[in-house]
């Protein structure tokens, strides 16, 4: 029990969360990312690899993960699932062509069981472009409401304009910590 | 303990008979008996946090026990409620759920000491207590008409928020409707298609399956598509975000803009404009040059779509196919200069 007791002493002093956050390439996640902490945008590459952030919010410490969402890369994103506490699926709503794609990438990683505890915040993102689709149509074109695995939210963004990247984070932040933590 | 202190001290000093060394002595007993004081706080110190660590109610023992008496309590007022007076119901139902909140709670504020399995075994113990009192519920009180529907037991507070989102926004779509074209072109062959500034600008333009087709987009849209196409020539204006290309063959684009995709791409030029490294993926025999392409107000167009006009990084491109960083990747490379078009308008 003392090693316990010091691991959760230590969680609980930290209040470390680890996100891991994926979607097809081009979705906005590493935008997301750099937008969420107050970096310039306007260089962004596409992710060759990966990015990883340590961010202090709200007293809590969140490691984001953010991986690459090319093709070629995709099948490196399991060896990223360890000990995820929120999982945060980015898509582009403006792209249409590619929905189908974005849903069988997210229904493959629900089934996952080393995200099997893991909180969902899926990013519906680009809302600033005119064809993007709503949050709702996202919700429905990737069968969320089926999902009975994980808590989940769908939140409409954009990574351009900051619009409601805090609001999902709070969310994500908020569903954690109720799991995890001891509520003070 | 002072005495025996006096006796080894006073061996040190035992030739001195004079004030300096009685000074001495008390100095140094005073030093000791601080010691001793320290020690004796550090071990009081150490009682006291180990007290703390071993809690009693942090061990799984006293977990299991609570659990299961509430657990028990719970149940007991589950069978209760058939014989509960049909006013008195939504209250009782009412302490029956306090009771499973207090019951979730507890089970949260445990889950960092209890291996994962109790975790699971008492989430699964409080969900079927849940099934239960819905199971009730619905038997008992007769549903109002407005009522929502539970989709799922064990249905917490972030799930309920994400219910409301729903049903704020209106019916949605079928996914066919969904995939429509609402700027650009498709299914076109051997055609000069041409958008103009005010049809495209923050626009996502899409050009699907072209064959031997000319196309110029003046302007700036927001992002562009490209999808099946062979054999033609793509020109667009400054690009704010993303250009998007997959599935072509033997064509040529003088495009730019902040970021460049590239997939499934065989036998293509790129007269590129790029502020961040473009990436190509399952393309091969790819030759890039600088940007060339002009028309009037492009300079406009440029500042509208927030590009940098002095940083172009088109000659540094990323294979995700290619990832050895000693060995330039086989698949793309610089278009020699003699070979390049210096200028493309008539």
């Amino acid at each position: 029990m003392g090693l316990l007791t010091i691991l959760k002493k230590m969680k609980q002093k930290e209040k470390e969360v680890r996100l891991l956050m994926l979607g097809l390439d081009n979705a906005g996640k590493t935008t997301i990312l750099k937008k969420f902490n107050g970096e310039d945008i306007n260089t962004i590459s596409p992710t060759l690899g990966f990015n990883i952030k340590t961010l202090e919010h709200r007293g809590f410490k969140l490691n984001v993960w953010d991986v690459g969402g090319q093709k070629s890369l995709r099948s490196y994103w399991r060896n990223y699932y360890e000990s995820t506490d929120g999982l945060i699926w980015v898509v582009d709503s403006a792209d249409k062509r590619r929905l189908d794609d974005c849903k069988k990438e997210m229904q493959a990683l629900l089934l996952e069981e080393r995200l099997a505890g893991a909180t969902l915040l899926v990013f519906a993102n680009k809302q600033d472009l005119p064809g993007a689709l709503p949050a709702q149509q996202i919700r429905e074109v990737l069968e969320l409401d089926n999902i009975t695995t994980h808590h989940w939210l769908i939140q409409g963004c954009s990574a351009v304009t900051g619009e409601n990247l805090l609001q999902g984070m709070d969310w994500i932040i908020d569903d954690i910590s109720s799991r995890i933590f001891t509520m003070d | 303990m002072a005495e025996s202190e006096v006796v080894i001290v006073g061996e040190t000093w035992e030739t001195t008979e004079n004030s300096l060394y009685e000074e001495k002595k008390g100095a140094v007993v005073d030093k000791i008996q601080k010691r001793e004081e320290e020690l004796a706080e550090k071990r009081e110190k150490r009682r006291l946090e180990k007290e703390k660590t071993s809690a009693e109610d942090e061990t799984s023992d006293f977990f299991a026990t609570t659990f299961r008496k509430e657990k028990s309590a719970i149940e007991k007022l589950l069978d209760e409620s058939d014989s509960t007076p049909k006013d008195g119901l939504s209250d009782h139902f009412d302490v029956i759920t306090a009771a499973m909140q207090k019951l979730q709670k507890f089970v949260t504020d445990s889950t960092s000491f209890l291996p994962s399995y109790d975790v699971r075994q008492a989430q699964d113990t409080i969900g079927n207590l849940q099934a239960a009192l819905t199971e009730k519920r619905e038997q008992l009180i007769p549903k109002k008409k407005f009522a929502f529907k539970k989709k799922k037991e064990g249905v917490k507070e972030p799930k309920k928020k994400a219910t409301k989102v729903a049903t704020e926004v209106k019916p949605g779509v079928q996914v066919a409707s969904v995939v429509q074209i609402e700027c650009g072109f498709a299914d076109k062959d051997s055609q000069t298609l041409t958008l103009q500034p005010r049809e495209i600008e923050n626009q996502d333009v899409s050009l699907a399956r072209l064959t031997n087709c000319t196309v110029k987009l003046y302007g700036s849209a927001g992002t562009v598509h490209i999808s099946n196409v062979t054999g033609c020539r793509i020109f667009t204006g400054p690009v704010s975000r993303s250009i998007f290309v997959d599935d072509c063959k033997d064509t040529v684009l003088v495009i730019a803009c902040q970021q460049l995709r590239v997939h499934h791409t065989l036998d293509t030029s790129f007269y590129l404009h790029v502020t961040s490294r473009g990436i190509i993926e399952d393309s091969t025999r790819l030759l890039f040059a600088p940007y060339n392409w002009a028309y009037p107000d492009m300079g406009e167009h440029y500042k509208k779509a927030g590009l940098d006009k002095d940083r172009n990084t088109w000659d540094d491109i990323d294979d995700f196919n290619w990832l050895a960083s000693d060995a330039h990747s086989p698949n793309w490379a610089v278009m020699n200069e003699e070979d390049r078009v210096s200028s493309w308008e008539p």
